[in-house]
């Protein structure tokens, strides 16, 4: 006996849902981006040091990720798939970081353009350019 | 209900005696060019200690000083003050001489470009090294072939490097690194050369070479690769700036995936 049927709405609706590219609007609210954008406008804050440790921690999250990928089975597509997904997210948030902890250096290396740090941009994981 | 692979030393074949001192011992070692006002300093004080069977991957901006450390821990370079040890022997109280012995007989390099001598076969080229320590050609060439084997190389052994593809070329390289049961494997950027896939492959086989006994010491700009050992050291204007390895929550990780 099946636990439950779509509707043809449901099926309607599940259709759009396929066809749909995930938004990620929400990614600009990310905590780091704000951290980031507030520090290097704040006196006080080191920000090389908050950017390493930032660094630090997420590259324990990708040697956590790339531990449990090495342990999937070459049969569990799903779980490859999603597990590839942190690795590549996070790989990205990491050159961003980078590319973050250089313009910072450039910036700092010339006080006339300090209070003008560039924008921080999001990493582009995935969805649209901003 | 899905199976777990065994991964790190659980699942290692131990081909190396177990020791109890570490492989590679940097104590303080500082590397400064030139003098006085024009003094660099490349390495400033930098401990680390790398032990059998255990993968190191350091990470840094151009002029950090990564090359610098891989050079002082290989003896291709010397500390201006404190100390280098490789199984436990002093680099520093080593003769030329007998520092090119121990390096040839611990240490084994994997480069970028591989570095493979173009006019000699795979299993020339991985021989070479126990040849210029003074094994019988034809007891060097055993070894060589026994190595090629166990790195998945078996059918190159007669091919030359042009012959061959990228990742196949740095298998060999890994195997030259590697024959001989050095201990040590120093890999400077092993797949800045390679593509993704190709790249992964390697690091598969270097990390199986430190499950099963080797201490590996390897340079990367690659944040994914690195993820590979069990720390990433990170640099910063010749110091050592930070270290991190797994915090051991891939069980959960591996759950929540599937």
């Amino acid at each position: 006996m099946e636990p439950w049927k779509l509707t043809a709405a449901g099926h309607d609706e599940l259709e759009r849902w396929w066809a749909r590219p995930v938004d990620r609007e929400q990614r600009g609210r990310d905590e780091l981006i704000v951290k980031l954008a507030l520090a290097v406008d704040s006196p006080g804050v080191d920000v090389a040091r908050l950017i390493q440790r930032q660094r630090s921690a997420m590259q324990q999250l990708l040697h956590d990720v790339t531990r449990a990928r090495r342990a999937v089975l070459p049969e569990e597509l799903a779980a490859r798939l999603v597990l590839e997904n942190h690795i590549f997210a996070t790989e990205a948030e990491l050159r961003w970081l980078d590319a973050v902890e250089g313009e910072v250096a450039r910036a700092r290396a010339t006080p006339s353009v300090v209070r003008d740090v560039p924008a921080i941009t999001q990493p582009s994981v995935s969805g649209h350019p901003k | 209900m899905m199976r777990r692979r065994r991964t790190g030393t659980e699942a290692a074949t131990s081909s190396f005696n177990n020791e109890t001192h570490p492989v590679l011992e940097i104590r303080h070692a500082t590397r400064t060019h030139g003098v006085e006002a024009r003094e660099v300093v490349a390495l400033d004080c930098a401990n680390l200690t790398v032990e059998a069977g255990e993968f190191v991957a350091i990470m840094g901006p151009s002029g950090s000083g990564k090359s610098t450390l891989l050079n002082l821990a290989g003896g291709l370079d010397v500390a201006t003050s404190g100390d280098v040890l490789v199984e436990g022997e002093s680099l520093a109280a080593l003769s030329i001489a007998e520092r090119a012995r121990l390096r040839r007989r611990s240490i084994g390099y994997v480069f970028q470009d591989f570095n493979l001598l173009p006019a000699l076969t795979a299993a020339e080229n991985v021989a070479f090294p126990l040849e210029l320590d003074g094994w019988p050609a034809r007891r060097a060439r055993v070894a060589a072939k026994v190595v090629l084997e166990e790195v998945g190389v078996a059918a190159l052994a007669d091919r030359r490097p042009e012959d061959m593809s990228g990742g196949e070329a740095q298998r060999v390289a890994i195997a030259r690194a590697l024959v001989g049961a050095r201990r040590l494997v120093l890999a400077d950027e092993p797949t800045g050369a390679l593509d993704s896939a190709t790249g992964t492959a390697i690091l598969h086989l270097l990390r199986e070479r430190a499950d099963a006994g080797a201490a590996v010491l390897m340079v990367t700009h690659e944040a994914r690769f690195a993820a590979w050992a069990d720390r990433t050291v990170f640099l910063r204007d010749g110091r050592i700036a930070d270290t991190t390895g797994p915090s051991n929550a891939d069980d959960l990780l591996t759950e929540s995936a599937r």
